[in-house]
């Protein structure tokens, strides 16, 4: 049915692929997860390959995108969390890159799969849970135990923190599939009253005017939350990343 | 940050420390047999880290001094 | 009546508590929003006030949530 606005996130099979009893198919998530890596990739590498001491318009995005994210990190974990700064700036543009092709009409939206972006949080939290005691030790665990609490209340606090800790990822990971799945479905379902009402004779074109106007303002905002929730799930993997480095409260 | 985003953002925290909260106290009533107080314990658990993220991305209760993302709570008004 | 259905109607109503928790939160945030608008510079220090009883309304909603899951899954 062309109208269900849930249709788009269906995962199809493109090249069936089985080993052992488990499906390695291709589908088009993951023909899509290629498109974006190979796109974020070309983008990168073809702006700044001129390298310019002047940089052209195009050289200009690709150092801002770069600027951008090392500022980011710097002030959220200091000169010592720019090792991570691959780390940050390849999840930056992954989800960027991968929120802003889902925009285009019939393209698939990665990021819209909760299995998607469960798996990037996953990845921030393992790192800074391995990096965490890598290179604290069992210090680590300080990160649990705020300081300024009475005795009587440590253990209560102890184990809030915990709760807290293991919430990150839920909420990181729902909050960005949450967004690009809203979005996509209200901009489908705008999108197909337009339909609708024209089908309905001259008064409905003339009252599908109003929808198609929407359609267009949400595509818009959509614009904006692709932007707006790589840029939080950045920056809100800097703060994290700043745990494993500074666990002492 | 819209104000939409913004909300999204709270409530998202805040539910992901419930869901986590109630999914443990669960598992930890599997595992252990304690029926029924390992769910009640861990939802209010979950409960209080929830209005603790709440607080944290809203931007009240500072962690490690450091400066907050987005500017959190100040945006709206 | 079988004793499974009786659980499942009985989650459903002690869900019915949590709407109680939503028109206080209701009342919490309308306040709030009312009073911001009067006094747009005092509210701001107000956030954690408004923060500590949308936890304290909240709670009881919890209450009434950990009734129906302690039906439905103990």
């Amino acid at each position: 049915m062309a109208t269900d606005p849930i249709h788009q996130f269906q995962i199809s099979r493109w090249i069936p692929i089985e080993v052992g009893g488990l499906d390695f198919s291709f589908t088009n998530s993951a023909a899509f997860m290629v498109a974006t890596v190979v796109g974020a990739g070309a983008f990168l590498l073809l702006t700044t390959s001129s390298r310019g001491l002047v940089p052209g318009r195009m050289q200009s995005v690709s150092e801002m995108s770069y600027e951008f994210v090392a500022s980011m990190l710097r002030d959220a974990a200091g000169t010592q969390g720019m090792r991570f700064f691959p780390l940050v700036f390849s999840l930056f543009m992954f989800i960027l890159t991968a929120n802003l092709i889902g925009m285009f009409p019939y393209f698939f939206t990665v990021t819209s799969h909760i299995i998607v972006t469960f798996a990037l949080a996953m990845l921030v939290i393992g790192t800074v849970i391995v990096y965490g005691f890598m290179k604290n030790g069992f210090g680590f665990l300080k990160l649990f135990v705020p300081e300024g609490v009475p005795g009587v209340l440590v253990p209560l606090v102890v184990l809030i923190e915990i709760v807290s800790f293991l919430s990150r990822p839920i909420s990181l990971s729902v909050r960005l599939f949450a967004n690009m799945l809203a979005g996509h479905i209200t901009l489908k379902v705008f999108a197909g009253f337009v339909t609708t009402m024209g089908a309905m004779g001259a008064v409905g074109v003339a009252g599908a005017i109003l929808p198609l106007l929407m359609t267009i303002a949400i595509t818009a905002l959509e614009f904006l939350v692709a932007f707006l929730q790589a840029y939080v799930f950045a920056v809100l993997t800097c703060m994290y990343l700043n745990d494993a480095l500074h666990p002492s409260h | 940050m819209t104000g939409f985003g913004n909300a999204l953002r709270l409530s998202s925290e805040f539910i992901a420390g419930i869901a986590v909260g109630a999914a443990l106290g669960w598992f930890v009533d599997r595992f252990a047999g304690t029926s029924p107080w390992g769910l009640i314990v861990f939802l209010l658990l979950g409960f209080a880290a929830g209005v603790l993220n709440v607080l944290r991305s809203a931007g009240l209760v500072a962690e490690n001094g450091l400066r907050r993302d987005g500017g959190g709570g100040r945006q709206g008004e | 009546m079988e004793a499974e259905a009786a659980r499942a109607i009985g989650a459903g109503i002690a869900c019915l508590g949590m709407g109680g928790a939503g028109i206080g939160l209701g009342q919490i945030f309308g306040n709030y929003l009312a009073g911001a608008l009067r006094n747009p510079s005092a509210a701001d220090g107000q956030f954690g006030r408004l923060i500590f009883g949308f936890a304290v309304t909240e709670a009881l909603g919890i209450f009434s949530l950990l009734i129906a899951l302690l039906l439905l899954f103990t």
